[in-house]
């Protein structure tokens, strides 16, 4: 498969957002959460120690300075003219493949999820055979044995992952059926 | 003197010993391989290493620790400025210009100035230590917490200030991350921001918010973007490369001012106990840039925001020597352990042990410089292979990345929970990215924030809640004058650029 027939495909999958609109949301967002975790501070233990500020001192400075921060990025975006940018050199829009986005997402939580009760062996080659099959197979002349290099290099990274995390280093992984310690 | 000379040779006799190189080189290669994973830092590399040392007499096993130590610092850089997945906090501030370079095709380039910048960093700073030995100790101690304190909201207000195009999301980058820091226990023993879950108990993991924040965003790039094939754009046939790939005597007469800073920068971090590689790095960058007669160009991949951090964060390895051995006071988490292994093994730290136990200290420093050597020999021997992850495609490099942040979430507790973490941070910053709101302020911020706020606490304890008392010492009140002057000039500079454009524009 071409770039170029990848890139018409993918278009489809990709959004392209405003930057100002989309910087003023989230900072919004963000604004409406610091404002909660102010109020949130109220709940914290009073302070017992002499001169000790207080457990909710701190985290109450960092919320005003953000709060700041915050207002001060939306101040700028309603002061500034319709169709300038927030900031100089930026471009007016971007763009996110949400369904790449998503997808990594959500093989990523699924491998957490999964990860003890299926067992480490199976779901790490599973995860990786996942991101990488696609990947290889796409701009391949020969597809399928693409795809078997794929299946060959996700139980290599499998067993690398296991020599190097849970053999030498000693990491407790939830392993399936291979051994936790080799003697020798 | 007559004393000095006989430690002196008491020590070189020690050193000359094919066990304690080969131990030393053991050391240095264990330290690269370990330092380059994420979440192996170097108090999680030398607590590991630990057992090890048992069966070692006290000279081989410290100076196996201090080489693993060393190691870790310069092998986090590797990962760092080929993917962008610093190994530790330190070297968090090695990304910026280092994988800005090494995506121009120049990573054996950025992971050569790394490799001299950390042992330059290295040896000087334990030169310094056996010029000024425990004086340094003292002067170390007139940081108190106000000082300390300052010294955050210092770095804090170049972070902000001056990484991205706009200084007020650099800053609230830099609140979201102290925000982060404050999750989890106080210290003081209140629980803040947990809402009734276990998980959060201890709060967000600082390797988890590292990868998270910064290996994330690039894994995301490389797996979302995979029509992209090749990492660093190779321009111009092979001679070509490997000549725009060398590090020159230009280059060299220009990072020398920096490596003289950078190196007493490091060594004054790591003196202060509780100040770290992160403050060292960080430091060293914001003065870099705050010297440089090319602000603008830092963060683009330039020599001096390499070396910069790098020369700093190897300094402080011989810097946090320096309270460990002359006061017992131990000024980082892998100083803790090496004080560890020395009481284990009979020899107590402190003032007495430099008259009593001179050739120890001087075996300690001038197996340091040697171990500074190895680590030059075997970073060089092993850029070229380092720097082959460099012609990996990205749509291959990508799931591989994936799979280290995720093994390294875990193997910092075992636990599921941190996977998810990650990958919440992971996405969290890929969209902030996206929005031109800078990471890297994010990462640096959640790391100085327990420094600051332990320390203005600490501050305010000692003074009874007095917190004019504590700005008002002039070491503080200098310091957080200039933190005040950086934050004003960066949006001083905001505008004025904006101004230039409009007036091209027109």
């Amino acid at each position: 498969m071409s770039d170029q027939t990848d890139g018409e495909k993918r278009s489809r999958f990709e959004l392209t957002l405003p930057m100002k609109a989309s910087v003023v949301v989230v900072t919004a967002v963000i604004l409406g959460g610091f404002v909660f975790m102010l109020y949130e501070t109220t709940n914290m233990t009073p302070p017992i120690l002499p001169g000790y500020p207080g457990d909710s001192f701190f985290p109450r400075l960092v919320l005003i300075f953000g709060i700041i921060c915050a207002v001060t990025i939306l101040v700028k975006a309603m002061l500034k003219a319709r169709g300038t940018q927030l900031a100089t050199g930026e471009s007016s829009t971007f763009s996110l493949h949400w369904l790449e986005f998503l997808t990594v997402c959500v093989l990523v939580f699924c491998y957490g999820v999964l990860l003890v009760p299926v067992g480490f062996e199976i779901m790490t080659t599973v995860l990786m055979l996942a991101l990488l099959g696609p990947r290889m197979a796409a701009g391949s002349n020969h597809p399928a044995r693409s795809l078997g290099y794929a299946v060959l290099l996700s139980l290599a990274t499998t067993a690398f992952t296991y020599v190097g995390f849970g053999l030498l280093l000693r990491i407790q992984l939830p392993l399936l059926f291979l051994p936790r310690y080799l003697y020798y | 003197m007559d004393s000095y000379l006989v430690d002196m040779v008491a020590a070189l006799s020690t050193l000359n010993s094919l066990t304690i190189i080969l131990t030393m080189l053991a050391g240095v290669g264990i330290g690269i391989v370990l330092g380059a994973l994420p979440g192996f830092g170097s108090s999680q590399a030398l607590a590991l290493l630990f057992p090890v040392t048992f069966a070692m007499t006290v000279d081989q096993a410290v100076l196996f620790l201090i080489a693993v130590y060393s190691a870790v610092e310069y092998g986090s850089s590797i990962p760092a400025i080929l993917i962008r997945t610093p190994g530790t906090g330190a070297s968090a501030v090695t990304v910026l210009d280092g994988y800005a370079m090494a995506q121009q095709g120049l990573s054996h380039r950025a992971l050569r100035i790394s490799l001299y910048s950390g042992v330059i960093g290295g040896t000087t700073s334990t030169i310094i230590f056996i010029i000024a030995g425990t004086s340094l100790g003292y002067v170390a101690l007139a940081f108190g917490p106000g000082e300390l304190f300052a010294v955050g909201v210092f770095g804090l207000a170049i972070v902000g200030g001056f990484f991205g195009k706009d200084a007020s999301r650099g800053f609230l980058a830099v609140g979201i991350g102290l925000l982060f820091a404050t999750i989890g226990s106080s210290g003081f023993g209140g629980l803040r921001f947990t809402f009734n879950q276990a998980y959060l108990l201890d709060g967000i993991p600082l390797v988890v918010v590292i990868i998270g924040f910064l290996a994330g965003p690039e894994a995301f790039r490389l797996l979302v973007d995979n029509r992209r094939t090749a990492a660093g754009k190779a321009v111009g046939n092979r001679a070509e490369q490997k000549e725009r790939n060398r590090v020159t005597r230009a280059d060299v007469r220009l990072l020398i001012p920096t490596w003289i800073r950078g190196s007493l920068l490091g060594t004054l971090a790591g003196a202060i106990p509780g100040a770290g590689g992160s403050v060292g790095a960080l430091l060293a960058y914001s003065e870099e840039k705050r010297w440089s007669k090319r602000p603008e160009k830092f963060g683009t991949g330039i020599p001096e925001g390499i070396a910069a951090p790098e020369v700093a964060n190897n300094a402080v390895v011989a810097g946090t020597l320096v309270p460990s051995l002359s006061l017992g006071i131990p000024g980082s988490g892998g100083a803790a352990i090496l004080l560890g292994v020395l009481i284990s093994k009979g020899v107590v730290p402190g003032p007495i042990m430099f008259q009593q136990q001179g050739d120890f200290v001087l075996t300690v420093f001038i197996g340091l410089l040697l171990i500074n050597l190895f680590l030059l020999i075997v970073g060089i021997v092993g850029t070229s292979t380092f720097s082959l992850v460099s012609r990996v495609p990205l749509r291959i490099l990508g799931p591989f990345v994936l799979l280290l942040i995720v093994a390294g979430a875990y193997a910092y507790a075992n636990s599921y929970v941190h996977i998810i973490m990650v990958l919440v941070l992971c996405a969290f910053a890929y969209l902030m990215e996206k929005l031109n709101i800078p990471v890297v302020p994010v990462v640096l911020a959640f790391i100085m924030g327990p420094i600051i706020e332990s320390n203005l606490s600490r501050g305010l304890t000692i003074t009874r809640g007095d917190i004019f008392e504590i700005i008002s010492r002039p070491i503080t009140a200098t310091i957080l004058v200039m933190a005040l002057a950086a934050a004003i000039y960066s949006f001083v500079s905001n505008m004025r650029q904006a101004r230039r454009e409009t007036q091209n524009a027109d």
